[in-house]
């Protein structure tokens, strides 16, 4: 064991002693002027090259807050579904909900007054607002009984108490609300 | 005549360029004496160039990276600290210099089309044993054997070639190993062992 060890040491002394015995390589006569020139050529394309430098950087920072910024405008005015549910009591009334309160002739609890009634909001997405009347009047429509003789189907689905006759007249048929007008 | 801290009048006493510190001459390039970089430039030089030689094994190349080992060492002046030597850091320069041209070269070799159908000039290069036939002149044989030497180191990865190296091309202690190769103690000195065991197999001709 110690025998090799020695072995090893001696070796490893061979071999220093060959890398150590090899010539050393000097630098050429011209070696500072050349450092001199590197120098000088680079103070003065130190301006442009930092410039170019710090670009090197700045383009993809500047890419990536782009990319969040879009992100983050994308997540914001993505159409919530729960805000369609939430109470808003400034919301503006629309055709949408008398369909939407037709459908109490089913229900247990059916509201006599506008004060009664939850308040709807309704998105303000077009997009999604036509799909939801869309849907829900293929709803009621489903859901609602047949029209009493004399009215129409869509003053039908009024809910009870808000449906007003009115006689036909030269002026132009006018949407039947079930808000507070 | 100068004023030392106190006020006193006393003789500026020049001391020649080539017995100052090296911290000394670092300090008077910061202030702008370009001869004190002439002298840093003069002392470090040769081995700086000689180290990069028998790293990359082309002259050329060793010497082209050289040169741009001071010129980085000149842009950086106003960052280098006198904690440690001054030969430590521009070893450690000269050498992340090296490890990226060594880097280049692969890419180079992995872009280029010829690449694809030659061996890497440093990773994969095949040694040849040597000739144990006997030459008429002594300098070919010397010739002979520094070129063997010389392939044979080469031939070592790199995480090995630098060590040995620095320890036995370079003469540096295993703690300024250490230090210029960022590397634990323990760890230069298995690297230099094992280096000295791949270098030994392919030598062995020449014990």
């Amino acid at each position: 064991m110690r025998q090799e060890e020695n072995n090893r040491i001696i070796a490893d002394e061979n071999v220093a002693k060959l890398l150590r015995a090899l010539p050393r390589v000097d630098s050429p006569g011209d070696f500072e002027a050349g450092v001199r020139a590197r120098i000088a050529r680079g103070a003065g394309n130190a301006g442009s090259a930092s410039w170019l430098f710090s670009l090197r950087f700045a383009l993809p920072v500047l890419l990536v807050a782009m990319i969040s910024f879009a992100a983050v405008g994308v997540f914001l005015t993505r159409p919530d579904e729960s805000a369609s549910v939430a109470p808003a009591p400034t919301a503006a009334p629309t055709a949408v909900p008398e369909i939407t309160e037709a459908r109490p002739a089913s229900t247990a609890f059916a509201p006599s007054t506008d004060d009664d009634r939850p308040p709807t909001v309704v998105a303000r997405n077009t997009a999604v607002q036509a799909v939801s009347r869309t849907e829900r009047l293929a709803a009621a429509r489903r859901d609602v009984a047949p029209a009493p003789k004399g009215l129409s189907r869509k003053a039908s689905i009024q809910p009870p108490g808000t449906f007003q006759y009115r006689k036909k007249t030269s002026r132009p048929r006018r949407r039947l609300t079930c808000g507070n007008s | 005549m100068a004023l030392d801290n106190v006020g006193n009048q006393f003789t500026e006493v020049s001391v020649p360029e080539r017995d100052l510190s090296d911290h000394a001459l670092i300090e008077a390039t910061k202030k702008g004496d370009e001869s004190a970089f002439g002298q840093i430039i003069a002392r470090y030089r040769n081995p700086i160039t000689n180290y990069l030689f028998r790293f990359l094994n082309d002259y050329e190349e060793a010497v082209d990276l050289a040169q741009e080992t001071f010129v980085r060492v000149y842009f950086a002046i106003d960052r280098y600290h006198t904690g440690f030597a001054f030969s430590t850091y521009i070893y450690r320069i000269a050498t992340n210099l090296a490890i990226s041209e060594l880097r280049k070269r692969k890419r180079r070799s992995l872009f280029s089309l010829t690449g694809l159908f030659q061996a890497d000039g440093d990773e994969g290069a095949e040694f040849q044993p040597v000739d144990t036939k006997p030459l008429p002149d002594r300098n070919l044989i010397d010739d002979e054997r520094e070129r063997v030497i010389a392939k044979a180191i080469a031939a070592l990865p790199p995480k090995y070639r630098l060590p040995i190296i620095l320890r036995d091309v370079e003469g540096k202690s295993y703690e300024e190993i250490a230090v210029i190769l960022e590397l634990g103690l323990g760890t230069t000195k298995s690297r230099i062992s094992r280096a000295r065991g791949l270098l030994k197999e392919k030598l062995k001709h020449y014990f």
